[in-house]
Order: C-alpha cells, then structure tokens, then sequence
C-alpha cells in the first residue's frame, strides 16, 4: 500500500488466531483507532471464530491467506514458526505488508528469502521481537558505554520459568511446525536483545536436555560478545523446566547492571559499596504495563507502513539471534542430567 | 509379552515423564504418549517420541491414540469424579483396538488412609469405599479394570505404588522450599511409617508387568525396601539445603485447635472451609485420630450446609486443580499442613512388597539414600538446592 491514505484505519489481517494473538496482539490492536481489523484468516475456522467472538470484530473469517488480496493493507503472521516464511512471502507478494512473529523463520536461509522479498516488493516486513522495545534496553547499553560500571567482564543471561502458556495447539512440540525448543522460542528474545546492544557473538558453544529429535527444555550457550574491541565472555540459559533469574545482567569492574524482564521500566545497579552492597534502581519509563511492549511494537509498524521507513526490528537485524541459534544447535552437546541413567539389581 | 507398541497415557505426569525417559532412553521400546495439555508435554517432547492428543474422556481420541499399540500403560488421574467412566472409556477402547495387557496404575491409597495391619499385604488390606474422593476414584478405576481382566477382555495387571518420589516429586519439593525458608515442618514428630519406593523402581516394576505373563490378573503393592519414617524423608531432603533451619513439629492437637478456629469464622474463612471439605485424599484417616475427626466431620457438614450442591462441584473442580508442584513459592512462614498431607504422614502401616518381588520378579534397585542421593542431583539441576 504504497498509497497509504493516512486519514483512514490501516486494514489489518490476522493471519493464525493462536494463544499470543489472542492473549498479547489483539487487546492492543482492537484498541487502536489508527488500524481496524477486516480479516481472520487461520486453517482451523473454530480457532477464527473463537478469536473474533473473543475480541469483539466483527471481520470476516477466512481459511486462506489468498484471500486477503484487496481486503487488507497490512497483516499480523501469527503462525507456527515453520509457516512464517511461505506464509509472509505470499502476503508481500500480494502487497501487504507483514508483522511478523518471532522467530522469523525456522532457518537463516528462509528469513533471508523474506528479507529479499520484503526489498523486492518495498513491502515493510517487521518482526515481532517485542522486548525491543522495553524502555531499559538503552539505558543498559548508554551507562555501559558511558564506563558505569567499568570495564565489562562478563554477560550472564538467564530466562527461566515453567511453560505455562494456554497452547491452541501443539504446534510447539512438532517438528512440522517449529524449529527448536527453549532456545529457539525463548532463547530468541534475550539473544536478539544483547546481540543489537552489544554486537555479535563469536565463539558459540551449546548444551542442551534434548535426544535425537526432542525439543529441548533446558539450553545453556556460550560466546564472546565483541564489546568495543574487547572480547567479553557471555553465558545465555534458558529453561522452560525451572525458575532462573530471567534478566541480562552485564557484570563490569565497578558494579553490575541488570535488566530484569519482569520489569521493562527499571534498571538495576548492583554496586558494593562502603556500607556493604548496594542497589540502585534507575528508572527508565514512569509507567509499563503488561501490554506496552506490543503496543510500541504496533505504534513502530503503524507509523513504519504509514512513512514508508524500516521498522525498528527488520529482518536483517532479526536474522542476526536466528543465526547463533542455528550455529548452537549445530554444534550442541549433551548437558549432563545424571539421575537419568537406569540403575538395575545386580544379578 | 513382547511388545510391538505401547501407548502411556498420564504420560506428562511425574511418573508418566520418567517412564517415557526409560522407554526412550534406556528401554528402547516403542511407544507412544497420550498428551492432554502440551504445555506440561515440555519434559517429555525432549525425547523426540511420538507425542498424541488425547484425553481419557474423549473415547475418539482413544482409539486413534491406540492404533497399532497392543499394550497400554495407564497413569492417568483426570478429577475423580470421572475417574471410572473415563477407565471403562479405556479399557473399552482398549478391547475394541485388540489391546493385548493393560497395566494399570492405581495406589495403596484403594486400602484406605488407616489400614489396621501394621504391616500391609495384598491379601490382609481390603478394598473398600471410604468415602473420601482420592481414594474411591482408585478404586472405581482399579474396579473397572480387574473385571475387564476376568471377563477376558484382555490381561490386566494392577499396579500399587505407595509414596513415589524422585526428580520432580511433589512430595520432595515441598520440604526443599520449607527449608531454604529456614524451616523444617514435621508432624506428630514426624514418627508416621514413610512407605518410600523411588519412581525408578515403580517404572521397573511397569516393564516387569507388560513383560511377564505370570502377573496377569493380579494386583500388586510396589514399596521400596528401606523401612523409613517420615522424618527421616522430610529431614533427608531438607539436609541438602544449607544453611540453619527450624524444626516446627505440629502436634496433631495444635491442628485440629487450627482446623475448629476456621470454623465459625465463616466470612474469612469460607476458602478455607471449603477447601477441607473438598479435600481429595481425606476424611477417613482423620477419623481414626478422634480428636481430629470431631473437628473435620464437624466442618465438612457446616460447609455442606451452606453451598449448594452445584456450587461445591465448581468450588472443588477450582480448589482441587492440580498445579506443577516444584515451582510454587512458599510464604515464608510455616502454615498449618494440609488435610492430604496428614493423612500421608500420619499412616502408620509398613507396606509389604513381597509378591511384586515373588510374581513380578522385581526388586527395588534403590535404597532411599540412593534414592535420595539421585533426587538431589536433579534438585541441583533445578537450582533448587
């Protein structure tokens, strides 16, 4: 829609009416008077359905991303991961526009083809990688910069917690449909952070709990960071079995500074000082709530389709998490979960 | 029997994870896992097995989940009011589908909370209904599945287990939480027999039922062999925790003086009112201990009269919801036991393993230090020690 008419709603597509388009996407988007939703397009009808009568849209239902043509400006691709590429390719073909889920394909290669289409047909392809958009992402990377807390010594990254998502299907456990386990579907958020504050990763070593064709649930990658012209060792863990931290936490000499995922708006500074340890908290935004992150992710995509300029998070920069990720799980071994092993009577 | 396929249903619960992990890795036998909610599949999808949504309830999900499979492994438990419907939903899927051996996996719990023998056998322990919903669900199951073996529908064997613990047991973490909170919590001293077998042992015991014929129609108890008491389990585990602890020993008085202040406080303490009264693993055991039995009968009949019979099945469909037990936070001071916990800990019989050992030929590969030892590398692993 290169003729995009600024005075009326942007018409949207929601293409894969699963769990995060109902729970995270669309309760910002139906209160968003700059879009409006035409159409709900997903292979299961029910699921199209239940996503409309839930949101209160009145749009019509289809089972096709072909027909979309003419019906909408822009759309949101919210199917398993596998699908994302065939699935955008289609709809940039057809001149529209794409936000598009993370990760953004199953293999570099089908994100780089995206990518191409994306320039090919000027069609605006933005990736869903929301935590983006956190307010103390920059801060994190300014006070790093600006020698807070010294010279770095080390990133530790860690995100873990109990899947406990509402899953409309189990799209997550099958290789038809997904590419990986806790390091491709969590994993992707807190790699694509660092990497775009910190620059690339080399080195990259992975272990994982996962046999043969298994997802894993637990994933621990390491690498360097190349930060100003330093290597810096950084470690990423991710578990979908048990609690961890869930924070980047950039340890320099003269103190630690952590953002924590549950909470976007704050920075901590972790520092010991004469009294003992100390923490600061450097407040980044006055007010965050649950849904801010996707509605800065709209507000990016909105004004992007409508300026015609590059999104904040394109696929080029997507691409870049997707690849360590694919380096990881080429290169991954065995993590050691010793009570595994079968213990028998002696004979 | 060899096997061609087996299907596990329950196969995302504690025991259900570990036997597939055992299929997979170790016993390296076809199978197949019925999967209810995918989002507690996360343990068993590392495997790359062949994952089935099915629910014991929907009986077209049953048989497609059974083609091709001529052994079933059932360690499902959905809510206990279904509990026997979805059994014969089964075990008549199971016929239909030419299903060869049933092994099914029942509780001690089918015996009652309070056994009269001190030391209980398949032949000394009755079966009967003891008005408490865990219990009665079990044997409404284990019923429906004993006459399908004696109509010769297909060969059956009960399985017993008593209290199974391992990685991810909901009756370690527990006392892992208590005691990074600073606490130990026992009851009565925590002098109550801890019938403990390692799920190890109890998936040893699965393999040996599907294997031999000689198991076939018979039912059987599957203890560990360490005689230990519940402090030796509770204090075993919050061991591995460091730091100074306190020991809170609730003496079975101070619970029901508890449990009768909830009483007549009806405002502030509907919830939990209500909660003992729909509390699944109950009442009889607390009528053998008199004090507490007054108080208990006294409160089930109060919350009885004041909700309607539609309301006490939503409240207890919402109260009983089973949650992933490892990660729930714990307040940090010691709270009053739960119902089902003193009536564990409060069980006062040794349960006999000897005919597993004599018909099944198996024989528990673990003693509760190994056990133990095992349990706290996966505690390590889960960073909860």
């Amino acid at each position: 829609m290169t003729g995009f008419d600024s005075n009326r709603p942007l018409r949207l597509g929601i293409v894969g009416c699963g769990a995060i388009t109902r729970a995270a996407h669309l309760p910002v988007i139906v209160a968003d008077p700059r879009v409006r939703v035409t159409a709900f397009c997903d292979r299961d009808r029910r699921n199209a359905s239940l996503t409309a009568r839930e949101s209160g849209v009145d749009a019509e239902l289809v089972a096709d991303v072909g027909e979309l043509a003419g019906k909408v400006d822009a759309a949101l691709v919210a199917v398993p991961p596998r699908f994302h590429a065939p699935v955008a390719i289609e709809l940039m073909r057809m001149g529209i526009d794409v936000l598009c889920e993370k990760p953004i394909a199953i293999t570099v290669a089908d994100g780089e083809r995206m990518a191409e289409v994306a320039r090919e047909t000027g069609r605006i392809l933005a990736v869903a990688l929301m935590m983006r958009f956190f307010p103390h992402n920059r801060w994190l990377a300014d006070l790093v910069e600006d020698g807070e807390i010294g010279a770095v010594r080390e990133v530790l990254v860690e995100d873990g917690a109990p899947l406990d998502w509402a899953m409309a299907s189990n799209s997550y456990f099958d290789r038809k449909a997904t590419g990986g386990g806790v390091l491709f579907d969590t994993g992707v958020h807190l790699l694509d952070r660092v990497l775009w504050l910190f620059g690339d990763l080399h080195d990259i070593a992975c272990e994982d709990d996962a046999f043969g064709e298994g997802f894993e649930s637990n994933a621990r990658l390491t690498g360097n960071l190349d930060m100003g012209g330093r290597k810096v060792p950084a470690s990423f863990e991710f578990s979908w079995s048990h609690r961890l931290r869930r924070s980047i936490r950039v340890v320099g000499e003269r103190g630690t500074l952590e953002a924590a995922t549950s909470n976007p708006k704050i920075l901590t500074l972790h520092r010991m000082a004469r009294q003992g340890p100390m923490e600061m908290q450097i407040v980044c935004a006055s007010h965050w709530d649950s849904h801010s992150h996707y509605r800065a992710q709209l507000d990016d995509f909105i004004e992007a389709v409508g300026e015609r300029r590059a999104p904040i998070v394109t696929a080029e920069s997507a691409l870049k998490a997707l690849a360590v990720i694919e380096t990881a799980y080429a290169r991954r071994r065995p993590m050691a979960q010793p009570w595994l092993a079968r213990r028998q009577v002696p004979a | 029997m060899r096997t061609a396929r087996i299907l596990v249903t329950g196969a995302t619960g504690f025991i259900g994870s570990r036997l597939c992990e055992l299929l997979s890795l170790e016993y390296r036998l076809p199978y197949r896992a019925l999967v209810r909610d995918f989002a507690r599949a996360t343990r068993i999808a590392r495997l790359g097995a062949e994952l089935v949504a099915g629910d014991l309830a929907d009986v077209a999900s049953l048989a497609q989940a059974l083609e091709g499979c001529d052994a079933v492994v059932n360690l499902a438990h959905g809510d206990d009011r279904g509990a026997r419907k979805q059994t014969r939903n089964l075990v008549e899927a199971c016929t239909r589908a030419g299903v060869r051996r049933l092994v099914h996996i029942s509780s001690m719990a089918v015996h009652g909370p309070a056994p009269a023998a001190p030391v209980l056998t398949e032949a000394n322990a009755p079966i009967r209904r003891w008005r408490e919903a865990y219990s009665d669900a079990k044997a409404a199951g284990e019923a429906v599945v004993v006459d399908a073996g004696r109509r010769g529908a297909l060969e059956t064997v009960v399985l017993r287990p008593t209290i199974v613990y391992g990685p991810y047991s909901f009756f370690v973490t527990p006392i892992v939480h208590d005691a990074r909170a600073g606490y130990i919590s026992l009851i009565d001293g925590g002098r109550g027999v801890c019938n403990a077998v390692y799920v190890d042992d109890v998936c040893e015991a699965i393999l040996a039922a599907l294997d031999r014929d000689d198991a076939v129609g018979e039912a059987f108890l599957v203890n560990g062999d360490c005689r230990i008491t519940w402090r030796d389990f509770i204090t075993t585990f919050a061991g591995l925790v460091e730091g100074d602890k306190r020991i809170h020993d609730h003496a079975l008085d101070e619970i029901a003086a508890h449990w009768k202040r909830q009483r007549p406080r009806l405002r502030d303490n509907f919830g939990a009112t209500l909660r003992l009264a729909a509390s699944p693993e109950f009442h009889a055991q607390l009528g053998t201990i008199p004090l507490l039995g007054r108080t208990i009968r006294g409160t089930k009949e109060l919350a009885g009269r004041l909700v309607s019979p539609e309301r006490k099945l939503a409240l207890k469909s919402r109260l009983q919801r089973r949650s992933i037990a490892v990660h729930r936070p714990r307040p940090p001071t010691p709270l009053i036991p739960s119902e089902g916990r003193v009536v564990r800990e409060a069980y006062r019989s040794w349960v006999a393993n000897d005919h597993a050992k004599a018909r099944l030929r198996w024989r528990p590969a673990h003693s509760f230090e190994e056990g133990a030892k095992r349990t706290a590398d996966w505690l390590r692993f889960a960073r909860l020690i």
